[in-house]
């Protein structure tokens, strides 16, 4: 009788273990999985090209220093000793350039500080770049097109009785999303 | 044959109780056969066996939490995995990586652009002390029709294998790296990074 009775408790000791057996085999190798979508979005690189080059026209150098400036909506003014006419003025213009890319996207510009526009052993230096895009368009975003206009003005630096001549030189600009 | 059984009730199969418990003074008629009416233990050994029994499984649920009275693990998305916007294509290749913790970067000519960037979020939800084991998958595609890119070193913000902290919810975030060629196509791509939890 005691025999049977160790052995009726054994059987039950034994479901239990069989219990948690199968519990282990239910739940700890039931993997339970999850998905997260992704996106990426690429975009063509920035570009910048130039369509037209920085001209400050003619002008008269005077005894006394000034400047030649030339607006993004391409017009002449003069300072300090310098002077000019309106046919000499008419020939100023911005330098212009295309910049396109990802539409709406922001980009910045940078240009040098200062440069240099040489004839043989004379010089001018330009500084004061200035900058604008067209119809109502922000600087440094490009609109639903992706493509912009870009105009860049600057100002030119004359000494007193600078030497008359063609006077030339580059200046880099660059575009880079921001 | 009818016996009269004399403060013990046969109550129904019980875990704990496999030979059910003792109401005080109850009697209940029951029908046995010839011989086997001595095959009850004594109150004692009872007791003993009950405990031991108990004992057990206690013992058992202590080593492995999740196995008698806890809900399985679960594992839900709480955040996609976002790369933003980058330059690719056209001759500019390179690679954009989400860590964990959301930050961005980005290697050889894929410029990154001003937008925004997530890394993957889940949350692992079970019994507190539970183990879990997470499965990332070691690459997944990322496509805008027929082009393709693909992320590869995903990583997560925890370790792969630990417990459930007490609370029994455990959140993380998953990174990665997605490789952009230089002929890849300017779109939108899309894929699924799946995590598996067990």
């Amino acid at each position: 009788m005691k025999r049977i009775t160790v052995l009726r408790n054994l059987m039950v000791l034994a479901g239990c273990a069989a219990l948690v057996c199968a519990a282990d085999v239910g739940e700890s190798h039931a993997a339970t999985t999850a998905t997260a979508s992704s996106t990426g979005y690429v975009v063509q690189p920035l570009s910048i090209a130039k369509t037209a080059d920085l001209n400050f026209g003619k002008f008269i150098a005077g005894a006394s220093l000034g400047t030649v400036v030339v607006s993004t909506g391409n017009a002449q003014s003069v300072t300090g000793g310098v002077s000019t006419t309106t046919a000499f003025a008419a020939s100023a213009a911005a330098a212009t350039f295309t910049v396109q890319g990802e539409p709406l996207a922001t980009y910045a510009i940078s240009y040098p500080n200062t440069s240099v526009l040489a004839n043989g052993g004379n010089s001018l230096t330009l500084d004061t770049f200035t900058t604008a895009v067209g119809n109502g368009e922000t600087v440094g975003t490009l609109p639903a097109g992706g493509t912009q206009t870009l105009t860049i003005g600057a100002t030119a630096h004359v000494a007193a009785g600078q030497l008359a001549g063609t006077y030339s030189g580059t200046f880099d600009v660059m575009v880079n999303y921001n | 044959m009818q016996v009269q059984a004399r403060g013990w009730q046969r109550a129904p199969p019980c875990l704990f109780f496999p030979y059910g418990f003792k109401g005080p003074g109850m009697t209940q008629t029951v029908a046995v056969r010839p011989g086997k009416g001595s095959t009850r233990m004594s109150g004692q050994r009872r007791a003993l066996w009950r405990g031991i029994c108990v004992a057990s499984l206690l013992a058992a649920q202590s080593a492995w939490p999740p196995l008698l009275w806890s809900a399985p693990l679960a594992v839900v998305k709480t955040q996609d995995l976002l790369f933003g916007k980058f330059v690719g294509g056209s001759g500019y290749s390179g690679s954009v990586t989400v860590d964990p913790q959301g930050g961005r970067s980005s290697s050889g000519g894929a410029q990154l652009l001003t937008s925004s960037c997530t890394a993957a979020g889940f949350t692992i939800t079970g019994a507190a002390g539970s183990a879990y084991a997470l499965s990332l998958p070691t690459a997944f595609t990322m496509s805008a029709g027929a082009d393709q890119m693909v992320v590869t070193a995903l990583t997560a913000s925890i370790p792969v294998t630990g417990v459930l902290p007490a609370g029994g919810s455990l959140t993380f975030t998953v990174g990665g790296t997605l490789t952009v060629n230089g002929t890849q196509r300017n779109s939108s791509y899309r894929g699924n990074l799946d995590v598996s939890v067990k």
